[in-house]
């Protein structure tokens, strides 16, 4: 029955994903849509490490980055076939996740945060000034569009439906996980550390998998973004780019996939929304965050359990 | 009988305190061997020290025979020494059944990629951490609660859900750091009843306890500790007789439980 439930609400979700570019006219907003899409595979990525386990991650904007580079940098520089630079891209996620989740997953968690965070550092250091290989400041131009069957992604429209489709297999993989040994050993991480060394479990493991996997869809997604906008510059891959996808885990809700949709949805797109209020825009987003992580703690996602258990108290007696 | 536990000269400071102070003991296969002593006499810390959680300064832990070394928690725990802890530890966000598939030693465990792209492994290995999980839950006679989250679970549940937690993982060795601690009367009666199970079960049992009724019932041999040393070990009637024993713990405790 809770199966079912499941099951139409995510039938009615990708039928009105899929009907949504119809009711769209702005180029402009069709790009945004399809961000958004970008956006939602790389809170997916995230979740494996801070949804799931709970540590903090503050290596996605370098992540995303190193994935936009490498495919931004191969079909520009060699003239790769784009498909080509994209699962080069998936391979620089995972080969990152490992070099740097490997010892530092190993040591205790705020290892791994300080790492994340000089990566971050570091990574932006050598887009701007690796200028012989990354163009420095100057940025990548002229990243060729993506194509499917003949159709062009630079097409914003088909972008969209081919980013979906994405989207779809990254939910369906992280639902496998979500609800498989790996995912709730995650949350047992989370929960006690200490009892699940005692249980015979070698947890660095589950966190460096975790890891390498999340960094896989933030690299893809990276490369889809840079085939989207056909440029990419090395200011767009810093420290708020990073908060701006803990904040959607947060306020969607930690470790659950509809979380990670709904928080990519809202913080994508509700700064958009809030561009009159001219250059306050940004501060009235953020006292919006604050007051809605005040009053849902839990996230978008946790919004039915609370109705539903108001709803039991209010009936319990009888 | 052949011991499954040796533990020798086992010494350990924490700044100035001799928390453990050249301690030798030897569990035998399939006893219940209990540990008992004041507050702080060191007893948790020579849990830690048998489980790895912490590294003595000298001495040795022998386990089946064999060092341990600087083996670490989980890699001893997969040799077979399960354990509980003086304050409870579960995975408070995961459901009764959850916490004991993901402690579930099974025979098919599948790595990541293998989970996301065979179906039918993922199902397989999902359905014997279940069914294994369920036994046990069965066992200590907590399977009405699988699906509930632990967070909610009264404390005695809590308690024993642990010792299932423990036995999922099939160890040799069972470490129970204060099991009764915090149980009513009939409880405790649920405890000893499944720690005599897992006696009959040939797991051997290695039991932190105060409650005298639980030690003098279950107990094959009994270890006294104080301020780390041990003072006196034997059979449940020694250690009642035994003389520096009761100055040092059992006089007052008795008077207080006979009151
Ligand atoms: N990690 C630690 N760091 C410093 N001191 C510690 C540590 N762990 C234990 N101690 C100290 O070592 C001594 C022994 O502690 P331990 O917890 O082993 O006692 P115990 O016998 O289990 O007592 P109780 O019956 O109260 O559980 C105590 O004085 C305690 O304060
Ligand atoms: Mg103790």
């Amino acid at each position: 029955m809770k199966k079912n439930t499941r099951l139409i609400t995510m039938l009615i979700c990708l039928a009105a994903a899929l009907l949504l570019p119809l009711g769209i006219s702005s180029h402009y907003n069709q790009v945004l849509l399809n961000q958004t899409v970008v956006y939602i595979i790389v809170a997916l990525g995230l979740n494996f490490t801070m949804g799931l386990s709970g540590s903090f991650d503050f290596s996605t904007a370098a992540i995303f980055g190193l994935g936009s580079y490498t495919t931004g940098l191969l079909t520009t520089k060699l003239g790769i076939n784009p498909w080509i630079g994209v699962v080069a891209a998936i391979g620089m996620g995972a080969v990152v996740g490992l070099v740097l989740g490997f010892p530092s997953l190993r040591l205790r968690g705020i290892y791994f945060v300080l790492a994340t965070l000089g990566f971050l550092e570091i990574v932006r250091q050598l887009l701007s000034n690796m200028t012989w290989l990354t163009g420095g400041t100057n940025g990548v131009a002229n990243i060729p569009a993506l194509e499917i069957f003949g159709f062009s992604l630079g097409e914003s429209r088909n972008f969209y439906y081919v980013a979906l489709l994405f989207l779809v297999i990254g939910i369906a993989i992280s639902y496998r996980i979500i609800y498989s040994k790996w995912g709730r050993t995650l949350i047992a991480i989370k929960d006690n550390e200490i009892a699940v060394d005692g249980c015979g479990i070698d947890k660095a493991s589950f966190k460096i998998k975790a890891y390498i996997i999340g960094s896989c869809f933030t690299a893809f997604a990276g490369s889809l973004n840079a085939h989207l906008f056909q440029f990419i510059h090395p200011a767009d891959f810093t420290f708020d780019f990073t908060v701006r996808f803990i904040m959607m885990l947060m306020l969607g809700g930690l470790g659950t996939i509809p979380g990670c949709v709904i928080g990519g949805i809202v913080v994508t797109i509700l700064p958009e929304m809030l561009k009159f209020l001219g250059e306050y825009y940004w501060l009235a987003f953020s006292a919006l965050m604050l007051v809605m992580m005040m009053f849902i703690p839990y996230g978008f996602a946790s919004i039915p359990d609370v109705i539903r258990k108001k709803v039991k108290r209010a009936g319990g007696k009888d | 009988m052949e011991d499954i536990l040796r533990v020798e000269n086992l010494s350990k400071q924490f700044g100035g305190l001799k928390a453990v102070d050249q301690f030798s003991m030897n569990v035998q296969r399939n006893a219940i061997h209990a540990l008992i002593g004041p507050n702080g006499a060191g007893k948790t810390t020579i849990t830690n020290l048998i489980c790895g959680e912490i590294q003595q300064d000298s001495g040795e832990i022998l386990f089946q025979g064999e060092s341990l070394g600087t083996l670490k928690v989980f890699e001893r725990a997969r040799k077979g020494i399960g354990r509980t802890y003086q304050n409870i530890r579960l995975f408070d966000t995961l459901t009764v059944l959850e916490n004991m598939t993901v402690a579930a030693k099974v025979e098919h465990s599948y790595g990541m990629l293998r989970t996301i792209f065979s179906y039918k492994s993922s199902q397989m290995e999902k359905k014997e951490r279940r069914d294994k999980a369920m036994d046990i839950l069965k066992y200590i006679g907590l399977e009405h609660l699988a699906n509930e989250h632990v967070r909610g679970l009264p404390y005695g549940n809590r308690k024993i859900l642990e010792i299932g937690r423990a036995l999922v993982t099939e160890p040799s060795l069972l470490l129970l750091d204060e099991p009764a601690a915090g149980l009513n009367p009939s409880e405790r009666r649920r405890l000893m009843d499944i720690i005599y199970k897992i006696h009959e079960d040939q797991i051997s049992v290695f039991m932190i306890e105060h409650n005298m009724d639980v030690i003098m019932t279950i107990s094959d041999r009994i270890t006294v500790l104080n301020f780390g040393k041990k003072i006196a070990e034997g059979t449940p009637k020694e250690i009642q007789n035994n003389e520096e024993v009761i100055t040092a713990y059992l006089g007052n405790r008795f008077k207080k439980q006979g009151a």
